[in-house]
């Protein structure tokens, strides 16, 4: 694409003629004519400088290898600068200037003396995932001896950035799984591999089925019982509620990683996934399966950064983002009443819902001289954590387990504890025992 | 060695030989401001005008010395080795080829003036203040052209 571009003296040439002048004014000022020789040098050369103008466009274009990528993926973007009136230019300089949370592996300008063509290219590597523009390549060519420069800065096209997703298995699932096959242990009797239980041998029933010690004990043909391998609905929501400011980004940043781990573990089994953002304006996915559904939640997540000025309006979530006996894990920090009133809703309609308290951060007490401004930040802390003790509270009550998420540790050992033990085995006691009676295990996976 | 520490190496090398080599005709008095210069060019990479005050101090030295006339000429040419090379690129080896026309212009204009101090050691003073007019109207010329960044992108091809 031709950018049109002014050329100018460049810093070479000014500094040249500054040197000239200072070497002129010091012969002036000492009356010694022998000072001009320090100003010779630089004068030749500029004199030598030819002051004709080159053609006012600059031909650049720019190719990012890609539009979409996970976060610490390499993206590749080719420069290519093409001389303008197809005269080489005697240097071209390329620089790329990258946006905050992008790294770079070699992140110099490339230089390019006395091209006509130059194509320079970089590997970077997005930090945060987000949808924004990595960052500019700016374009510097010099001419006429290098006494000449223009320079063109080209933005470079906005990137889809997708949450990595942490590895999580599909543990945990509602009470009652949806009637079609998939990889989680159903209550009923069925065709999957897990082990429920023996009955007499009924004509018809498969051979294979039959269990050789326990016919052969009790003289009676008896055969293995085995549970439905089912699918599970699973709706991750997200809570955007709350001032926007460092505090709510992290506690989103938490949530959109637990999420799209989720998302990849229960997508990858053949379960259905859906996504519900609170905040602003309702924005959701009703539950669907396969890696185009997770596309389509990244794409989702990505539209949950930006600020709404839109009244929430969370009391209405349609049925079909969340079908009846859907397991709902809510990633929220808490913070807004708003989003309490949801979750309440969602518990009295029923739900299996889990909780992940976003929050990693406290309000710092204000430094205060005096001793007493120190008891007041202290117990004003002191009241903040009371008050974050009784919503969690409230909302064990409602039979929903509320989960913190350490930096240090991961979802899936976060949400073991909710997972209910093989029958027969004795749950340990904890603070979380109890919590979890509307969620089964999986088949295979304890 | 890395052709990026070279050419840096480089660099700090002219702008020292700029700054220090006056100082052997120099007075004790401008032994500061050749530090201030010496600063000045260490500090070159980050410092825009570093080899501007880089070259000041030199002239200074140079102004308040009796330096011989051959190392005027000298210190010139290393002067604007100095200029030329604070811009080059980490390989110098096409850049300083492409240098040499300047630096044989240069050489040229400082064998002139010489030659015309070695003959005519003093001229007028309405020449001189007439010569410094227009070397200071022509720096202003240059200075004030600033450099406009274009800025393109994307978004120009949804203008029209």
């Amino acid at each position: 694409m031709r950018h049109p571009v002014r050329w100018y003296p460049s810093p070479r040439a000014r500094s040249l003629a500054t040197a000239a002048l200072l070497a002129l004014v010091a012969a002036i000022v000492t009356g010694r004519a022998g000072l001009v020789l320090l100003a010779a040098p630089a004068l030749g050369a500029l004199a030598l400088m030819p002051r004709r103008r080159p053609a006012g466009e600059l031909d650049a274009d720019v190719a990012l290898s890609g539009s979409r990528c996970f976060e610490g993926e390499d993206v590749t973007i080719t420069a290519t600068v093409r001389a303008p009136g197809g005269e080489p230019l005697d240097e071209i300089v390329i620089e790329l200037e990258p946006a905050p949370r992008i790294t770079l592996a070699d992140p110099g300008p490339r230089t390019f003396p006395r091209a006509q063509t130059a194509t320079a290219r970089w590997a970077l590597r997005p930090d945060r995932w987000g949808r924004y523009s990595p960052g500019a390549i700016r374009v510097t060519g010099r001419t006429r001896l290098g006494g000449l420069q223009a320079s063109v800065l080209v933005e470079l096209d906005q990137l889809e950035i997708f949450p990595r997703p942490a590895p999580v298995r599909p543990r945990l699932v509602p009470a009652e799984l949806l009637r079609r096959i998939g990889e989680h242990t159903g209550r009923a009797v069925g065709e999957g591999v897990e082990f429920t239980g023996l009955r007499p041998y009924v004509p018809g029933d498969p051979l294979r089925d039959v269990n050789r010690a326990v016919s052969i004990r009790r003289g009676q043909l008896h055969v293995n019982q085995r549970s439905a391998a089912r699918a599970a609905d699973l709706v991750m929501m997200i809570d955007t509620l709350g001032e926007p400011g460092p505090v709510t980004e992290r506690a989103l940043d938490v949530a959109v990683h637990g999420a799209a781990a989720l998302a990849t573990a229960y997508l990858r089994v053949a379960d259905r996934a859906g996504f519900v953002v609170l905040g602003g304006a309702l924005r959701w996915l009703g539950p669907a399966q396969g890696m185009r559904q997770f596309y389509r939640i990244a794409e989702m997540m990505l539209q949950a950064r930006y600020d709404s000025f839109v009244t929430p309006d969370i009391g209405r979530i349609p049925r079909t983002a969340l079908p009846p006996g859907t397991l709902v894990v809510v990633f929220s920090p808490l913070l807004d009443p708003n989003a309490f009133s949801a979750l309440t809703d969602l518990r009295q309609r029923g739900f299996p819902l889990i909780v992940v308290d976003t929050l990693r951060d406290e309000p710092r007490a204000a430094e205060s001289r005096s001793s007493a401004g120190t008891r007041r930040a202290s117990l004003a802390l002191r009241l903040w954590r009371l008050d974050r003790a009784v919503t969690r509270s409230a909302l064990r009550d409602l039979g929903v387990p509320v989960l913190s998420w350490p930096s240090h540790a991961e979802l899936d050992s976060l949400l073991a504890p909710l997972r209910q033990p093989p029958r027969g085995v004795r749950r340990p006691a904890g603070p979380l025992a109890g919590l979890a009676s509307t969620l089964t295990p999986p088949a295979g996976r304890r | 060695m890395n052709p990026k520490r070279l050419t840096s190496s480089a660099v700090v090398a002219l702008g020292l030989l700029t700054v220090a080599w006056p100082l052997a005709w120099s007075p004790a008095w401008t032994y500061p401001v050749a530090g201030l210069g010496a600063a000045a060019v260490l500090a070159g990479a980050f410092l825009k005008w570093g080899p501007a005050l880089a070259v000041a101090a030199a002239v200074v030295s140079c102004a308040a010395a009796g330096v011989p006339v051959a190392v005027l000429a000298v210190e010139g040419l290393v002067i604007l080795g100095y200029l030329l090379v604070t811009g080059a690129p980490p390989e110098l080896g096409r850049w300083l080829r492409g240098q040499l026309p300047l630096v044989a212009a240069g050489a040229l204009a400082g064998a002139a003036v010489l030659a015309a101090v070695a003959v005519r050691p003093s001229g007028s003073a309405w020449l001189a203040l007439a010569g410094l007019a227009a070397a200071v109207a022509a720096y202003l010329v240059a200075l004030f052209a600033r450099e406009k960044v274009t800025r393109g992108g994307p978004e120009d091809e949804h203008l029209f």
